[in-house]
C-alpha cells in the first residue's frame, strides 16, 4: 500500500499539469472527437488525416472562434450529414436502439443469476443431522483453505 | 510451387476428412486400430499443412512472382526479414497461417494425451472436432481463397507489402491474434468430447483448463500488441480505437475470462456445469467470428460483405456449429446438473457468479454495437454509427464493477463468508484507499472519474499486496524461513492462486494506464518555421526543419526537433510502390508517467527550412499498460508451471507414519 501512495506521490511530482494548451485547440480537438470523418473507416475528425477532416477542423475553428457553443456547432454538423456524422450514437430514432440492447441485457442477466440463486439456496435435504455432517464438511473446507495458505 | 502448395492443402483436406471418420467410428464400435488411424492422419494434416506453409515461405524468399499471393503481397526491394510479415499480410495467407497454427496445436495435443489414461475415451472426439475445423479451413484454401493462385504470366516485380506492416509491432502482432482466435478450437474440442461421451464431470476441466489459459494469454497478449502497434503507428494520439475489428477480438478474451473463472465453481463445488460448456462454446463462436471479420472487413458494411468470397462460406461453417454445438448441449443438459446448493449470498461462488454477469453483459454490449451499424441498415437502410463514446459508456461502468470485485471476490471464502472475517480482510485494504486518495487528491487528482478509477485500483492493489504479506507471514511463522524465501515458496507452492494475483495486478496497472491517459491527455498542434517552438506540459519542443532520406524502395522524411535540448524524429514514410499511403513512425519519448508523443502532420518546403506541422500529445501512464501486459504472461506462467510434489517426500519422514501421510 505504502509503496503504492509513494509511487503516486512521485508520480504527481513529476508529471505536475502545467500550462494547457491554448484553449481554441482545445475545443477544436473537443468538437472534433465527436464528430465521425464521412470519408474515412472509423475515425473521427480530430484524428484523420484526411483533407475532408481537416476542413471539417477549419470550420469548427472558424465557428468557435465566432463564439458558437460546441452544440450549435454539432448540431449544424448533424443538419447537414445526418445522425450518422455523430461518434456518440444520439439516444433517438433508430440510434436508440442500440443503447437499449445493452440494458435489456443486463436486466435479463441480472434476472438470470437471481433465478438461479433462489434456486440454488433452496435447504438441502442431505444435511439435516444438526452436528455431525454439517460440522465435518466446514472442517473439510477450513482444512483446504489452510492448506491453501500455507502451502501444503 | 503453386501445384505443390494446392498439393498438400487439398491432401490434408482428404486426411482431415479421414481423421474425422475415422476417430468417430472408431469411438463408436471401439476400434481402437480406427481411433489410431485417425490420429495418424491428424498427425499427417500437420505434416502437409506445415509443407504447404513452407511452400508458401519459400515461394516468397525466392520471389516467386508466379504466384498471385506472392505478387500482390511483395516485392524485390523487400528485405528477408519481412517475409513472414507477407507471409499473413493477406486473406489467403493469414488463413493458411490459422490452419497451420490449429495443426501445431492439434499436434501438440495429440503429443501431450498420448499416453493411456482416463483421458483417453476424450481423444477420438477431440481430434474428430479439431479436424472438422482443419477440413473446413482447407477447403477454403483449396478451393475459395487459395494462396497457391498461379498467374500465366509472371511479372518481373511484386506490388509489395503494405507499408503499415513494415512496423515491427505489425510482425508479432497479426500472429498472435490469429493464433490467439485460433486457440480457443481446443477447449472447445474438449468440451464437445465431454459431452459426446456424457463424462461431464471434473476431467474434461483438468484436461481443458491449460489450454484454455494459453489460448487467453496468446490472444490477450494479441491484444495489447495490437494496441501497442496502433499506438505506435497510426499516430493518433491513442491505443485503441473501438474498431470492429478491435471489438471482435476483445470478445473471445472477454468470454475466456469469464470461463477461466467458472470453471473453478465446477472445479470446487460442482456449481455451473452447463454453463461452462456453453461458455466455452460461445467463446468459440466468436473467436471464428473474430477470424472472419478480422480477415474480411464485412462490418464496413453488409455489401462489402455479400462481395467476400469466404463470408457464405464461413457463415454456413457458424451457422452449423452453432447448431450441431447446441443440440448436443440440450440432448446432455440434462446430466450438467449441479452437484451443490448455495449456502450464503455472501461467498465466492456469488462472487463467481456477478464476475460471469458483468463479463457477460460486457461482452454482449461490445457485440451490440459493433453489429448494431450492420442491423440497422439491414433493417430499416439507415446508418447509424456507433463510436468510442458508445463504448466506453457503457462498458466503463461494467468494466470499474469489474476492478471492485476483484478486490472483493478472492477474499470471500468457499460456501459462507462470516461479517468479521470480511471487516478483518477489507479494513487495511479500505484504510490504504481512503490515505491514497487523499495523497492524489492534494497533488491534484480532482476529476471523479479519475478518483472513483484510482480509488477502485488501490483498493484491490491493497488487497493483493495484504494477501502476499498475508501468506508469507504465516509461512514465516510456520517454517522459520525469511519473508523473501517464504514470498517465493509461497508463490511456488501455490502456483495457481499467486499467479492469479499477478495477472489481477498486470489488470490494475493497464487500468490505471487507461484511466491516467483518458482524464489527463494533453494535446496540442502547431506549424512552426525553423527556430520556432511550441510547449506542453513541462516540454519545449524546438523545430529544426527537416532531412530526407532514400533507403531503398522508401522515402523517409524526417522531422527534426529539439526536446528540451535533446534529439526527437518523428517520421513518414512514403513507399514507393504506395505513394498514396504514408506510414507515421510517432515520435515517442516515455517515461515510467507519461509518454510524450509527437506526430509529423506535413511541412512546406524542404531541407533546414522547412516549416512542420506537429501533432503534440502528453500520454499519462501510458507505459503502465504495456507493463500491465507483460504481467499478464508472467502471472499465466508462474500459473501454469507445473507444481512440486511435497507431499511424496514429506511422507517418507517416519513421523509418527499416519501424520505424514495425512498431509
Amino acid at each position: 500500500m505504502r509503496w503504492l501512495a509513494c509511487l503516486l506521490v512521485v508520480l504527481m511530482l513529476v508529471a505536475p499539469a502545467l500550462a494547457h494548451a491554448d484553449a481554441l485547440d482545445e475545443g477544436v480537438r473537443r468538437v472534433g472527437l465527436q464528430l465521425q470523418c464521412p470519408v474515412c473507416e472509423g475515425e473521427n475528425v480530430a484524428d484523420s488525416p484526411s483533407g475532408l477532416a481537416g476542413d471539417m477542423r477549419n470550420v469548427i475553428r472558424t465557428k468557435l472562434a465566432a463564439g458558437e457553443p460546441d452544440q450549435q456547432i454539432l448540431d449544424e454538423f448533424v443538419a447537414s450529414y445526418g445522425d450518422s456524422i455523430l461518434t456518440e450514437p444520439p439516444k433517438r430514432g433508430i440510434s436508440l436502439g442500440v443503447w437499449i440492447g445493452p440494458v435489456v441485457g443486463l436486466l435479463l442477466g441480472i434476472a438470470l443469476v437471481a433465478l438461479l440463486l433462489r434456486t440454488w439456496r433452496r435447504p438441502r435435504p442431505a444435511l439435516a443431522t444438526p452436528n455431525g455432517l454439517a460440522l465435518d464438511q466446514d472442517a473439510a473446507d477450513e482444512f483446504h483453505q489452510f492448506r491453501e495458505e500455507f502451502g501444503r | 510451387m503453386a501445384a505443390l502448395g494446392q498439393i498438400c492443402i487439398v491432401g490434408a483436406f482428404a486426411m482431415a476428412l479421414y481423421a474425422i471418420a475415422g476417430s468417430l467410428a472408431g469411438a463408436r464400435w471401439r476400434a481402437h486400430e480406427l481411433i489410431a488411424s485417425g490420429q495418424h492422419a491428424a498427425w499427417a494434416v500437420f505434416g502437409l499443412i506445415t509443407a504447404a506453409s513452407v511452400t508458401l515461405i519459400v515461394a516468397f524468399a525466392v520471389h516467386d512472382f508466379s504466384l498471385r499471393y506472392v505478387w500482390e503481397h511483395s516485392s524485390r526491394a523487400m528485405s528477408m526479414d519481412l517475409i513472414l510479415a507477407a507471409f499473413y499480410s493477406g486473406q489467403q495467407g493469414s488463413l493458411l497461417y490459422w490452419a497451420w497454427t490449429l495443426s501445431i496445436f492439434t499436434a501438440i495435443v495429440l503429443w501431450q494425451q498420448r499416453k493411456p489414461g482416463p483421458h483417453r475415451v476424450f481423444m477420438p472426439y477431440v481430434v474428430a472436432v479439431l479436424m472438422v475445423i482443419e477440413a473446413f479451413m482447407t477447403l477454403l484454401l483449396g478451393f475459395v481463397a487459395t494462396p497457391f493462385e498461379a498467374l500465366p504470366r509472371p511479372p518481373a516485380d511484386g506490388v509489395g507489402l503494405n507499408p503499415l506492416l513494415y512496423d515491427e509491432g505489425m510482425r508479432i502482432h497479426p500472429p498472435m491474434l490469429l493464433a490467439g482466435l485460433m486457440s480457443w478450437s481446443v477447449p472447445f474440442a474438449f468440451a464437445v468430447a465431454a459431452l459426446a461421451t456424457g463424462k461431464l464431470g471434473n476431467e474434461w476441466l483438468a484436461l481443458c483448463r491449460r489450454y484454455a489459459m494459453v489460448a487467453w494469454v496468446i490472444l490477450g497478449l494479441g491484444n495489447i500488441l495490437g494496441a501497442w502497434w496502433a499506438y505506435h503507428v497510426l499516430g493518433w494520439g491513442g491505443y485503441w480505437g473501438w474498431d470492429p475489428v478491435e471489438n471482435v477480438a476483445l470478445m473471445p478474451w472477454l468470454l475466456g475470462t469469464a470461463f477461466i473463472h467458472s470453471i473453478q465453481m465446477q472445479e470446487r463445488r460442482g456449481m455451473l456445469k452447463a454453463w461452462n460448456v456453453a461458455l466455452i462454446m460461445v467463446a468459440f463462436f466468436l473467436s471464428i467470428f473474430g477470424t472472419f471479420v478480422v480477415r474480411s472487413g464485412i462490418l464496413a458494411s453488409v455489401h462489402a460483405f455479400a462481395l467476400s468470397a469466404i463470408g457464405p462460406y464461413f457463415l454456413t461453417f457458424l451457422g452449423l456449429a452453432i447448431v450441431g454445438s447446441l443440440a448436443l448441449f440440450f440432448w446432455r443438459l440434462p446430466q450438467l446438473r449441479s452437484d451443490n446448493q448455495l449456502d450464503s449470498l455472501l461467498s465466492r461462488e456469488s462472487s463467481f457468479l456477478i464476475n460471469n454477469l458483468l463479463f457477460l453483459g460486457i461482452t454482449f454490449a461490445i457485440f451490440w454495437g459493433t453489429i448494431y451499424p450492420l442491423v440497422a441498415e439491414a433493417v430499416a437502410d439507415q446508418k447509424v454509427s456507433v463510436g468510442p463514446p458508445y463504448f466506453k459508456q457503457v462498458a466503463g461502468p461494467l468494466f470499474g464493477a469489474l476492478i471492485l470485485l476483484m478486490g472483493i471476490g478472492p477474499l470471500m471464502p468457499w460456501r459462507r463468508a462470516s461479517r468479521d472475517h470480511l471487516a478483518e480482510s477489507f479494513k487495511l485494504p479500505i484504510i490504504g484507499t481512503v490515505v491514497g486518495l487523499l495523497v492524489l487528491f492534494v497533488l491534484g487528482v480532482r476529476d471523479p472519474f479519475a478518483v472513483l478509477g484510482f480509488g477502485l485500483c488501490l483498493f484491490v492493489a491493497g488487497t493483493i499486496v495484504q494477501e502476499f504479506a498475508r501468506g508469507s507471514m504465516a509461512r514465516h511463522r510456520a517454517t522459520g524461513e525469511n519473508y523473501v524465501a517464504a514470498l517465493g515458496n509461497l508463490v511456488r507452492r501455490n502456483n495457481r492462486r499467486y499467479g492469479g494475483y499477478l495477472v489481477h495486478v498486470g489488470m490494475l496497472l493497464i487500468g490505471a494506464g487507461v484511466i491516467g491517459s483518458q482524464v489527463y491527455q494533453q494535446e496540442t498542434q502547431a506549424n512552426l518555421a525553423p527556430g520556432q517552438s511550441v510547449s506542453l506540459g513541462s516540454y519545449t519542443i524546438v523545430a529544426n526543419g527537416i532531412q530526407t532520406t532514400n533507403p531503398p524502395g522508401v522515402r523517409v522524411v524526417d522531422g527534426l526537433l529539439s526536446v528540451n535540448g535533446q534529439d526527437l524524429r518523428p517520421e513518414k514514410q512514403f513507399f514507393d510502390n504506395f505513394p498514396q499511403q504514408p506510414s507515421t513512425k510517432v515520435g515517442l519519448r516515455s517515461t515510467p508517467f507519461e509518454d510524450l508523443y509527437v506526430v509529423l502532420g506535413g511541412w512546406t518546403g524542404d531541407g533546414p527550412t522547412a516549416t512542420i506541422s506537429l501533432a503534440v500529445f502528453i500520454n499519462p501512464l501510458v507505459s503502465w499498460i504495456w507493463t500491465g501486459g507483460a504481467l499478464l504472461l508472467l502471472g499465466t506462467v508462474v500459473s501454469l508451471w507445473p507444481a512440486p510434489i511435497p507431499s511424496r517426500r514429506r511422507a517418507t519422514v517416519p513421523l509418527g507414519g499416519r501424520v505424514g501421510a495425512a498431509a
